[in-house]
Formats: structure tokens, C-alpha cells, sequence
């Protein structure tokens, strides 16, 4: 696309973009820690992982702050527009993910009172596939892919399948012994946070496809 | 920061120079003005007072029936006499002359009076006979043939050219000339109103009819440039404004344009005349400069006019026609700022409208 | 869009002398609705809009082909009286131009020369609607007889809205009408503008984007003589079709 004619307007614009794009790097990486600490029964890791939730909600302020300014000062149309509030959208469900990395690393601290067991290490997989759609959705925002954007979408299906088949096995041990039910209720929260980061992907996704398309996202219209 | 200051004060020092420049080449004007209308007062101011001798009425050989308000009654000196009496020249008059006008200063049968005749005679081979009504009233008769023909003629020139005509190589070719035309010198129209309307219509020689024509003719292109001026500077949002409305073109003529061109269009006309209004030259050509004394009766019967009778006074030998001009040149003067009063009044009024 | 139309322009060029303005611009005018044309400078937008009224009669060696119907009606036809026209298209300016007379008789010229009354209380009574409608009787209403120039700017382009309206025009065209005035001036004018559709169909030229998004239903962008793109102006602001129409609305153009 061409540049605008204010060059400050396209430093805004790509401001607006590199802080979407720092917040996501940022809240991959919690993820990843919180896994590794839930894994690992590491505490500390656990820790520092709900200390810096606090960066992911100064960054989510400053790109709020900065959609209004541009929507204030230069009244975007068109494109402009649509990104602007796309970003607006994305960064406030950005933020929800890291809620759900910190809220996993809380679960590390209530797990560690208990054995290891098979499953916390299954989690390390089960949360493979909601990263993915989150980097590719981030992805899509950057790149405007509305194709990959919608791969994302499709890519929620799955993970609710993992979620449900992951949530059986929960069930059987829980079955299996009461002892298991309090370690196991605080993995089925971790799961289900862990199931959410796909949901929120995919809205981001959508966001991505509302802002490409210039239209709203219809599950109905999709082929 | 210093060199910027330094060349500050430069800057302000040429400022200073040039105002002082200004200031001084304006009073430099002044100056010149004021002596040249000075000199012309003290010179003119004399004209309209008249030396008069009293002269000793004889009732007893009078009609009985007649009222005598005086035993005396106060004639016009002549002219030697009134140079002398009022400015001491005495070139002119004998000794034994001078001697008579001493006894009667002492007698107080002399004095200096209001010189009515100076006003309501006609032209006059004795300069205190002479006065400059037979000039006013042909000045008067000549600039209204003056105005009649070049008020209509030029303004509906002005008007066909700048609102009508197409603009093509022709009327493009007849602006430039109707601009030069304003620029050339009087005395060709002079030739120009000969050879038209003496030569070529026959009409009657120093008449205020070739006078005016002559003069309208001069005028002309004078206030087809001034009205096509104040035609342009209405503003093309006006018409615009009355044709979106559905105003026809002759309607956005009449209605918006003239009106708001008017001033403009007057104060160019009250400047022609004005002009016309002195001028000389082409009258001279067309044979204005015979001496007429009485005032002219009709627009066909011989006439002059002020400037010329001023030209004419001031060809002669004989002192007392000096005092005459510089008077005559004064009273011409006041009608001319006369005219240019009317002109800023209306500008005024139209301005204040706005 | 279903709206019936009142002006319907078909295939128009537009030439000025040697030089063409306009390009085959095909557009429908919807009843009742206000439509901004847009475009930079010297796209022919208001060329454009001086065809719907004629006004380019008056500019010499211009010349235009295609059709124009008001109503089904061609307005070039021979047939058409261009002063009939005038007042069924009226015309608001870039900028104020009110006549140097007061402010009664500005909006009563277009009555008088139409002859559209018959007794002096009925050319009242339209001074007074016309002023209603301009939104600016309350603020004259005790100084009809004062020149118009003395008022302000803002207030000089609702007289001359006033004037507009004063001959009942089916059709008011703008050309930049706030462009000469400030915010609140503005802001009056396109309030104004809003109110004006119901009785109105409206065609605004405007280089204010955001005005022309506040006050149309309709916008049409022109670039360099051609029609590029139109549509819903909502539709149009957040997805332009055309690429030249992103370009400009976003501030890319050039």
C-alpha cells in the first residue's frame, strides 16, 4: 500500500502494529513458561510468570491509548480505519490469553502439593495447537492474510476435539480414585485455559477477516 | 546572532531613509502646490473687487419724480485707474492724472467695491468691464452636450463590450484601441471634431453644440475604460449568485451589476467632465477662440468657455486682464473641486449602502 | 439502491474548448437524499455539479454531451427554458455571496423575479419560511431591513440557503458550502443540510471528507474528469472498491 501523505500518520499506524506484534511474543513466551513450570513443578518459573502478566496489560493500555489518539487526531477511513480498530479488538483478546498462561502458572503453584502424574505432561502437548493458532492469527494480522486467517478458524475444531478427548481421560482417573479428584480438578483448569487461548485465537482470527474484508465475520458464508 | 542584528539594524536604518524620502518628496509637493495656488489668490482675489468713483448726481436738473436714495452715485473707474488705486502702478496714468485720484482718496470719493460685474458680463475688450458669464454659461452648455453624448455612448460601449460581446480577435482589437484612445493628446480630437462636425456636418463654427462634441468625443474612451473597470470588479460570485436563481442576464444586468458598478461608473464620468471641463486645446482647433461678447443664447449661437476665455485673457498686453485671469482660473479651480466633491460624495454614499 | 431517482446522468462529457473536464459519468441522483461528490482539486466535481443547473451555459466554449434528466426530463433539450430550470434547481456557493441589498430583499429576489406572489404578505410569508427553514429567523428576525454583509459569514451562507429555497427548488445544489466558515458555522450548515432532505433532493461538492461522510447517504468520488467509484457513503468510508478511492479518502493520494 502506498504511503500516506502525513508520515507521521504511517508511524502510528506501524507503532500500532509493532506493539500487537510485541504483546503476542510476549504472551507466547508466558504460555511457554507457564507450561514449563506446570511440567517441571517449578515454582519459581511459576511466579515469575503471574509477575509479568503486568507488562502484557501496560502494553494492551498503551495500544488503547494509541487507537484513540489516531481515531482522534487523524480520523482514519477505509483501510486506516479497519485496522485501527482491529487492533483495538486484538489486543484486548491478546490480553485475555495472558490471563490464561498466568492462570495456568496459579494452578503450578496449587499442583506441586500433589505427585507428578502422565497427565501434566500431556498438557504440554494439548497446548501446542492453541499456540500455533495464536502465532498464525498474529500472523495474519500483520501480513492482512485473510486465507490464514481462516485456517485459524478452522484449526478451533481440533482443539476442542483434543480439550473433549483430554477431558475423558481426566474423568476415568478422577473415576478411578477420589484421591485424584483435587490434583485433577486444578489440570481440568488448566486445560480449559488452555482450550480458551483457541477460542480467543480464533476471534482474533475473525478480527483479521472483518479488518481484511470490510465486512463482519458470518460462519454461514464461509464455503 | 550578532551578524543578524547588525543587518537588523540595517534593515531598520533603510526603512527610516525611505519614509524620510517619502515624507520629504510630499512636502517637496506641498510646497510647489501651495505656491502656485497661493500666487494665484493674491493675483486673482483683486479681480473680484472693483475700483469705483463717486460721481456727483444733480437733483435740481433730474426728474423731479425720481427718488435719489444719495446725492451721489458710484461709477467704475477704468482700468488704469484701478491698477493704480489698487496697486500703486501708475505707468499708465499723467501726473496731473494721479493727482485728481489723490484729492479724491482724500475726499472719499474713491473706494474699492464688490466687482458684481465680474461675475455677470459677458467678455469685454476693457478689462473692468470684462467678466466671465458668457464663459460660464458656455462651459455649462458645452458639458452637457458633453454628457449627453459621451455618458450613454460610453457606458453602453463599456457595458456591450464586457457583458455582451463575444470575446474574439475583433473586440479584443477594438479594447486596445479604446485604451489608446484615452491616451491620446486632446488637441487630435480638436482636429478630429473639425473635420467631423465642422467640415463634414457643417454645423455652425464656435458653437457649445461642436464644443460638446468635440469634448464627448475626447471623453469617450476616458469612461468606457473607467466603467469597463468598475464593471470588472463586480464580483463574478454576484452574477453567479442572481443566474442561479434564474435571473435572466439582462435581469443580473440591471439588477446586480450596474447597480453595484454605479459609483464606479459616476465617479469615472464626474472625472471625464471634469476633465473636459478645462481643456483648452481642441476647442482652440475648433474655433472656440473667437472673441464673443455676449453669453451664448442657444446650444447653436457662438460660444467660448471659461478655459479658453482664461487663454485668451491671458494673451493680452493690458494689466488689468492679469487680475482677471488668476480670477477666472480660481472660480474654474472651484468648479473643478466642485466636480470631484460630487464624485467622492457619491462614492461615499454607495460605499456606505454596502 | 431501490430509491426512485430525480436526476439520472447518462454518459455525460464535459469539454472546455480543446480540453475534455468530464468523462462519460454515468450517476443517479436519489429523491430525498443528500449525495457528496468528492475528489482533489480539479477532479470535475463541481464542473459536474454546474451541469445539473446549467451553469456552464455561461462559460464560453464549453460544450457537453450525454443526457442529464430531471425528473426523465432532459434538462439540455431545446425545449427547456434554462431560467424554469434555475428554479427547480437551485444553487448554494463556495462562498457567501449575498446580495449587497438587506437581508428581507436578498431572499425576497428570487420571489420577485418569478412573480411567485401576489399581495406584499405573501412575499412576507415566504421571506419568513425561507428563513424558518434556513435556520436563521430567530437570529434576524428583528433586523430584515439591515444589509446582508453585515452579517457573519456562517449566518451569509444560511441567507443564501435561504434565498435558494425561497423559489421552491425541487433539487439544491452546494458547491463547498462551509469551506469559507468555522466549525460551529459548519456544523449549523450541515445540520441545516440534514433537515433540507426531507423537502430536497441535495447534491454537495465537498473537500471535507468527514463532512462529506456526516451529512450524504450517497457519495460519488471523482479523480482527473472520470466517475470512479459510488456508492453508499457509509459502504464507501469503511470499504471503498476502488483502489484510487482508498488512496484519497485515506490520505495516500499522490
Amino acid at each position: 500500500m502506498n504511503q500516506h501523505i502525513v508520515k507521521a500518520y504511517d508511524e502510528e499506524l506501524e507503532t500500532l502494529h509493532r506493539l500487537i506484534h510485541q504483546m503476542g511474543e510476549l504472551t507466547l513466551e508466558q504460555i511457554q513458561k507457564a507450561m514449563d513450570s506446570l511440567v517441571g513443578r517449578d515454582e519459581k518459573l511459576a511466579h515469575g510468570v503471574i509477575e509479568h502478566d503486568y507488562e502484557i496489560n501496560h502494553l494492551e493500555t498503551r495500544i488503547d491509548e494509541l487507537s484513540i489518539r489516531i481515531l482522534a487526531l487523524r480520523q482514519p477511513v477505509a483501510s486506516d480505519l479497519r485496522t485501527v480498530v482491529a487492533a483495538l479488538k486484538i489486543a484486548n483478546q491478546v490480553e485475555r490469553i495472558a490471563d490464561y498462561a498466568s492462570n495456568i502458572a496459579k494452578r503450578t503453584l496449587m499442583l506441586t502439593d500433589y505427585p507428578p502424574s502422565l497427565l501434566m505432561e500431556d498438557l504440554s502437548s494439548l497446548v501446542k495447537k492453541p499456540t500455533e493458532m495464536l502465532k498464525k492469527a498474529l500472523l495474519a494480522f500483520a501480513t492482512y492474510d485473510v486465507n490464514l486467517a481462516l485456517r485459524v478458524w478452522h484449526m478451533d475444531r481440533e482443539v476442542d476435539e483434543q480439550y473433549n478427548a483430554y477431558l475423558l481421560q481426566l474423568f476415568d482417573i478422577m473415576i478411578a480414585s477420589p484421591q485424584n479428584i483435587s490434583p485433577s480438578t486444578h489440570l481440568l483448569f488448566a486445560a480449559k485455559n488452555i482450550e480458551r487461548i483457541g477460542d480467543q485465537s480464533s476471534n482474533i482470527a475473525e478480527a483479521v477477516y472483518t479488518m481484511v474484508m470490510g465486512k463482519p465475520f458470518k460462519e454461514s458464508e464461509l464455503s | 546572532m550578532m551578524a543578524s542584528l547588525s543587518s537588523l539594524r540595517k534593515r531598520r536604518l533603510k526603512e527610516r531613509c525611505f519614509r524620510w524620502a517619502g515624507l520629504l518628496s510630499v512636502l517637496l509637493a506641498l510646497l510647489f502646490l501651495g505656491g502656485i495656488l497661493g500666487n494665484i489668490i493674491y493675483k486673482g482675489v483683486p479681480a473680484f473687487f472693483r475700483t469705483e468713483i463717486s460721481s456727483k448726481l444733480y437733483p435740481n436738473l433730474l426728474n423731479s419724480h425720481a427718488r435719489y436714495t444719495a446725492d451721489s452715485l458710484w461709477i467704475v473707474a477704468s482700468d488704469d485707474v484701478d491698477m493704480y488705486y489698487k496697486k500703486g502702478y501708475a505707468d499708465r496714468l499723467s501726473p496731473p492724472q494721479i493727482q485728481e485720484i489723490k484729492t479724491l482718496k482724500e475726499g472719499g470719493q474713491i473706494r474699492l467695491a464688490f466687482n458684481g460685474g465680474f461675475f455677470s458680463h459677458s467678455d469685454s475688450r476693457e478689462p473692468e468691464l470684462a467678466g466671465i458669464w458668457g464663459g460660464l454659461v458656455g462651459s455649462c452648455l458645452t458639458l452637457l452636450i458633453t454628457f449627453m453624448t459621451a455618458f450613454p455612448l460610453g457606458v453602453g460601449t463599456a457595458l456591450y463590450l464586457e457583458e455582451f460581446a463575444p470575446k474574439n480577435q475583433l473586440t479584443h482589437w477594438i479594447e486596445a484601441n479604446i485604451n489608446n484612445l484615452a491616451a491620446v493628446p486632446s488637441i487630435l480630437f480638436g482636429l478630429l471634431g473639425l473635420v467631423l462636425f465642422i467640415h463634414f456636418l457643417g454645423l455652425p463654427r464656435p458653437s457649445a453644440l461642436v464644443g460638446g462634441l468635440t469634448l464627448g468625443l475626447m471623453s469617450l474612451p476616458v469612461i468606457v475604460v473607467a466603467t469597463r473597470s468598475a464593471l470588472l470588479s463586480v464580483p463574478q460570485t454576484l452574477k453567479e449568485a442572481a443566474l442561479g436563481l434564474g435571473a435572466t442576464p439582462l435581469q443580473v444586468l440591471f439588477h446586480h451589476v450596474v447597480p453595484t458598478a454605479l459609483p464606479g461608473i459616476m465617479t469615472g464620468v464626474i472625472l471625464s467632465l471634469a476633465r473636459a471641463l478645462g481643456e483648452t486645446a481642441p476647442l482652440l482647433i475648433i474655433g472656440m477662440v473667437a472673441f464673443i461678447a455676449t453669453p451664448p443664447a442657444h446650444f447653436l449661437s457662438p460660444a467660448t468657455v471659461l478655459p479658453v476665455q482664461i487663454f485668451n485673457w491671458s494673451r493680452s498686453s493690458e494689466m488689468g486682464f492679469i487680475e482677471n485671469t488668476s480670477g477666472a482660473i480660481l472660480v474654474l479651480l472651484l468648479l473643478l473641486a466642485l466636480l470631484n466633491g460630487v464624485a467622492v460624495l457619491i462614492r461615499r454614499r454607495f460605499e456606505a449602502l454596502k | 439502491m431501490n430509491m426512485t431517482s430525480k436526476i439520472d446522468i447518462k454518459h455525460l462529457n464535459l469539454f472546455y474548448g480543446d480540453k475534455q473536464a468530464l468523462f462519460n459519468v454515468s450517476l443517479k441522483i436519489p429523491a430525498f437524499q443528500t449525495t457528496a461528490l468528492i475528489g482533489p482539486s480539479g477532479c470535475g466535481k463541481s464542473s459536474f455539479l454546474r451541469c445539473l443547473n446549467r451553469m456552464n451555459d455561461i462559460v464560453p466554449h464549453a460544450r457537453m454531451e450525454g443526457k442529464v434528466l430531471l425528473d426523465r426530463e432532459d434538462i439540455y433539450a431545446p425545449s427547456v427554458d434554462v431560467v424554469e430550470l434555475r428554479t427547480r434547481v437551485g444553487m448554494v456557493f463556495q462562498k457567501p455571496n449575498p446580495f449587497p441589498r438587506s437581508i428581507y430583499e436578498n431572499v425576497a429576489y428570487g420571489p420577485r423575479i418569478h412573480a411567485l406572489f401576489k399581495r406584499k404578505s405573501e412575499l412576507d410569508e415566504i421571506v419568513e419560511v425561507s428563513l424558518k427553514r434556513a435556520a436563521l429567523w430567530e437570529e434576524i428576525k428583528d433586523r430584515l431591513h439591515q444589509p446582508a454583509t453585515r452579517l457573519s459569514g456562517g449566518q451569509q451562507q444560511r441567507l443564501c440557503i435561504a434565498r435558494a429555497i425561497a423559489v421552491n427548488p425541487e433539487v439544491i445544489l452546494m458547491d463547498e458550502p462551509c469551506s469559507a466558515l468555522d466549525p460551529i458555522a459548519t456544523a449549523k450548515v450541515e445540520e441545516l443540510i440534514d433537515e433540507l432532505r426531507e423537502k430536497f433532493t441535495l447534491i454537495i461538492v465537498t473537500h471535507n471528507l468527514q463532512q462529506a461522510a456526516r451529512v450524504s447517504q450517497q457519495t460519488a468520488f471523482f479523480h482527473s474528469g472520470y466517475l470512479v467509484e459510488t456508492g453508499e457513503t457509509g459502504a464507501l468510508f469503511t470499504m471503498p472498491q476502488d483502489e484510487k478511492t482508498q488512496g484519497y479518502i485515506t490520505g495516500r493520494y499522490g
